[in-house]
């Protein structure tokens, strides 16, 4: 049996990677705007994985480096990856992860979020839910690297792409 | 009343009075910092019990009649008492305390993974001490114990293993080779197989604990984040978080039996001492599927304290 020496050490640095997102505690965001305008229209911007930068004014340009896979350039901040993790067209909803985090770009470790498109009365109700965990998943983590932070950041990113795409199938100016 | 006549009777209140004895869910509340415990026939919550930061995992005393609680973000073990629903103490660990177990040999041992330190952690229940520390893999996370065979299974999470250590003794058997990213882990009642489910490959790893090989690896829905089994050794469920839903299987044959639709990113599963009903903890709906193992289907969904966890066995006597 292998006594404990190293392990305390090892402890010590500091690791941002999403392979120890599980220590701290995962955050939700359920986030939903109405956009008057069919489902179908809705789905057919937001199933494609490949254009979210066509209607999400955060996000520069998306490269695809393969299938389910897509590097997001961030305005003024640089890439993040994601990967999608299912894709229901029956029911209009999909879901996605972060695969390559860095938390100066976006200060969220790891997210998996999933989005659902419901017809309501006055529209599409489109739904965003996200379960993440902060930057620093360490104990003591400095402000912008906290829960908060990125709670701020993963609503500011949701609600902003939604009111964008409302925008644009509206037809507002 | 003669005598003979009583004692008759009250031997037969006691036979009807034991199926109706209530078991009781115990949910930890990450979010809002407090521990919940629920009657499982009414529903009720008995007790809301404020506790430190950030609780996770959770396990029963039933020799000391306590709950503990998990909190891996400030470095403790709360205890509670399971009568009075009172907080009776903290256990500084360091690090962060995660998965826990309570040895029901009669042992004074509570084992605890150590996700910061990659260590077990072995407290003495009695004088409430860390007296052990133990390596084990990278980022352990759940934990089983087979407290006849004196077993302990540990899943590590960035190992991709299992971990299989003696309960008694600083002894290492093995660490097998899992699915990728093992989260959470289950022993069956009979202690013949270990069941270990890979949150990033969204596969079960089926241990044959003779030899420590793997017999078969199953595939499960997305995100599987619990793993129990059922005490008469029938079934296997696995709680698929990205699927919402929970997998049946026959736990001999390993095929799969059922698919149950339950709430919104369901994280843990546990089963009733009479294998007849298993629950769900809906971390994202904050609520508590029930599921009847007989008809397979979900029968109830209470509504519980925002985002409950509950990582571990989660239903006490």
């Amino acid at each position: 049996m292998k006594k404990l020496v190293t392990a305390f050490v090892a402890g010590q640095i500091a690791m941002t990677s999403l392979a120890f997102a599980h220590g701290p505690t995962p955050q939700k965001i359920d986030e939903t705007v109405v956009i008057s305008a069919p489902v179908d229209a809705v789905w057919n911007k937001v199933s494609d994985f490949s254009t979210i930068a066509d209607w999400h004014p955060m996000v520069e340009s998306v490269e695809v480096p393969e299938e389910g896979t897509r590097v997001l350039t961030l305005k003024d901040k640089g890439n993040i990856t994601e990967s999608l993790d299912d894709m229901n067209v029956d029911a209009h909803s999909m879901s996605y992860r972060l695969y390559e985090e860095d938390i100066e770009v976006f200060p969220v470790s790891f997210y998996s979020v999933s989005i659902e498109l419901s017809e309501g009365a006055e529209g599409t109700e489109m739904n965003w839910k996200g379960r993440f965990y902060r930057a620093d998943t360490g104990n003591f983590p400095p402000e912008h690297y906290s829960d908060e932070a990125a709670v701020a950041a993963m609503t500011e990113f949701a609600t902003t792409g939604m009111e964008s795409l409302k925008t644009q199938l509206e037809g507002h100016k | 009343m003669k005598p003979g006549l009583r004692h008759i009777c009250s031997a037969m209140l006691l036979l009807t009075a034991l199926p109706l004895a209530a078991e009781r869910a115990i949910l930890t509340h990450q979010a809002v910092d407090k521990v919940s415990v629920i009657d499982v026939d009414t529903a009720k919550t008995l007790a809301t019990v404020p506790v430190a930061a950030a609780p996770v995992g959770v396990a029963y005393d039933p020799l000391r009649h306590r709950i503990y609680s998990t909190h891996p973000e400030k470095g403790l073990i709360t205890i509670i008492d399971s009568n009075t629903y009172e907080k009776i103490g903290e256990i500084k660990t360091g690090g962060q305390p995660f998965g826990i177990v309570v040895d029901d040999s009669g042992k004074r041992q509570v084992f605890v993974t150590d996700w910061e330190r990659d260590a077990l952690l072995v407290i003495n229940a009695e004088s409430m001490l860390v007296v052990d520390l133990l390596a084990v893999g990278s980022k352990p996370a759940g934990i089983a114990l087979d407290s006849k065979a004196r077993r302990l299974y540990i899943a590590n999470r960035e190992s991709d293993s299992v971990t299989v250590l003696d309960a008694d003794t600083p002894d290492q058997y093995a660490e097998v080779k899992t699915g990728k990213a093992p989260y959470a882990v289950a022993v069956s009642h009979d202690g013949q197989q270990v069941y270990v489910a890979g949150i990033q490959d969204n596969t079960v790893t089926v241990i044959e604990t003779k030899e420590y090989t793997v017999k078969a690896t199953l595939d499960v829905g997305d995100k599987p984040y619990g793993v129990a089994t059922t005490p008469d050794n029938k079934h296997l469920l696995v709680a698929n978080q990205g699927s919402n839903d929970v997998w049946l299987f026959d736990q001999q044959s390993l095929e799969e039996k059922a698919r149950i639709k339950v709430g919104e990113m369901p994280e843990s599963v546990s089963v009733s001492a009479d294998s007849q009903q298993a629950y769900v903890t809906n971390w994202f709906s904050n609520d508590v599927s029930v599921i009847d193992l007989q008809q397979r289907k979900e029968t109830r969904r209470w509504p519980v304290a925002e985002a409950p966890r509950s990582l571990g066995h989660f239903i006490a006597d």
